[in-house]
């Protein structure tokens, strides 16, 4: 009987700590995944400014890290399908922001192509910061909370 | 070198096929008479298309919408309009297979050059064919020329001036004896040979002609230089610096005969400089690639000026 109880006290526990630990992967996942989005609008800014790439051309040359980041899986044919195939930790704003830009990109001529990547940048560079600077706040929580919510239950059982 | 081909099976190329909205794919199988194949296809907003045959224009039922012109517009674009501006401004898009499609609508202009169209009124796609091998005649001609002097070949449009010149072009860079042949393609229309690797040819995609005739002269050592529709003052002035370097050009021109030509701008500068030894008209009979060719050499042509 008492090795039962110890070992449903250590299930829940350890459940505990698996949560918080994939809830911490999670948080960082998260800004990940912002950050890689922030790095490819800036490299699609930058090839249309220099080059005037096609999109699909800078997403064929794009850096596999940066695609990884992104959550992409294989080189997409351009940015809506990305978006539609890859699994979004974002808030629900950004990820229609990213969905916004990707059908807004290329329909335009160079000048406005430019002022509309610098206009998403500009409103998902300070997502990026908040969740950078709030990541090892949201770690913590997400590494303590559940375990302690754990030894909660299994006070609540005793 | 990639192979425009419109199966004798298709009307279109598979990729622009997939482009078209399916009622226009259908009535233009309904349309154009068996056996043959349309040389060019125009879609108007608010208008009926329609579809040159043989040389005769045949009205089609179909009638796009403004949606779908600019959807259009940009599935050609594939999806980067930016990506084009610099040959929209100049009326044409240049496809990845060499389909030259030309667009007009409501232009942008700043500062006297267009910096962008809107309201997208017509698309006219000019479709390349395989034919049977060309430019065999001209080939001789530059023969007889030593090599030394150029060609200068003229028509109205549509009579088959490109097609005729990319044949000469696989002809001197092919065969036995085969010469280093620099094509300057500025519209992208004259990359569609045929897959050749024996082919000595240079390709300039996308260089303006001046600059591709240039570069051609003094980096690629070309031993002819082939450029299709050369026209102003300012081409003219770079072909004779090329000349000059001892480099024989091969080039086509609108016009309807000799006189015309001869009087355009440009063409008096060229022609004191010798650069073309001889001045070839063309004429085609409808639906065939069968060439006439009125040859003028330059003591004869010398005569209208």
């Amino acid at each position: 009987m008492h090795f039962f109880k110890w070992l449903g006290i250590g299930l829940i526990l350890l459940c505990g700590i698996f949560a918080g630990v994939c809830f911490a992967a999670f948080e960082r996942r998260r800004v990940a995944q912002a950050e890689g989005f922030l790095a490819l609008l800036r490299l699609i800014r930058l090839q249309i400014d220099c080059f005037s790439m096609p999109v699909g051309h800078i997403l064929a040359a794009c850096d596999k890290e940066v695609l990884s980041a992104c959550g992409a899986t294989a080189v997409p044919a351009d940015l809506g399908t990305m978006l539609a195939t890859t699994r979004l930790y974002l808030s629900e704003d950004i990820c229609r922001l990213l969905r916004e830009f990707a059908s807004r990109l290329g329909g335009s001529y160079r000048e406005e192509e430019l002022r509309c990547c610098d206009y998403y940048l500009a409103r998902l560079a300070p997502y990026c910061d908040v969740l950078r600077a709030d990541l090892a706040r949201r770690e913590r929580m997400a590494l303590l909370l559940p375990p302690a919510l754990s030894v909660a239950v299994i006070l609540l059982l005793l | 070198m990639q192979c425009i081909v419109v199966d004798r099976r298709e009307l279109l190329p598979r990729f622009l096929a997939a482009l078209l909205p399916l009622r226009l794919l259908e009535e233009l199988e309904r349309t154009v008479p068996g056996g043959m194949f349309p040389e060019e296809l125009r879609l108007r907003r608010g208008r009926c298309a329609s579809v040159t045959v043989g040389g005769e224009n045949l009205r089609l039922a179909t009638v796009l919408g403004g949606e779908e012109m600019e959807t259009l517009l940009l599935q050609l674009c594939t999806g980067s309009l930016y990506a084009h501006s610099e040959t929209l401004g100049e009326g044409y898009l240049v496809l990845s297979n060499g389909v030259r499609v030309g667009v007009c609508g409501h232009a942008a202009v700043v500062g006297g050059k267009i910096t962008g169209i809107s309201h997208i009124s017509s698309f006219s796609i000019r479709l390349p064919h395989k034919t049977p091998p060309v430019g065999g005649e001209i080939c001789a001609l530059f023969e007889e020329l030593s090599h030394t002097r150029g060609i200068l070949i003229y028509a109205p449009p549509g009579v088959g001036k490109t097609t005729l010149l990319r044949g000469v072009a696989v002809g001197l860079a092919g065969g036995a004896h085969p010469r280093r042949v620099a094509v300057v393609d500025t519209r992208g229309e004259l990359g569609a040979f045929t897959e050749g690797a024996e082919l000595l040819l240079d390709v300039l995609m996308g260089y303006p002609r001046g600059r591709g005739i240039g570069i051609a002269t003094r980096t690629l050592s070309a031993e002819v230089i082939v450029c299709d529709e050369i026209g102003d003052l300012s081409e003219a002035q770079e072909i004779v610096a090329a000349h000059t370097g001892g480099v024989p050009l091969i080039a086509t021109a609108h016009a309807a005969g000799i006189r015309e030509l001869l009087a355009r701008p440009g063409m008096r500068l060229l022609h004191e400089a010798r650069v073309f030894g001889a001045y070839v008209g063309l004429s085609r009979a409808s639906g065939q690639f069968l060439y006439t060719y009125d040859v003028t050499d330059w003591e004869a042509a010398d005569a209208f000026f």
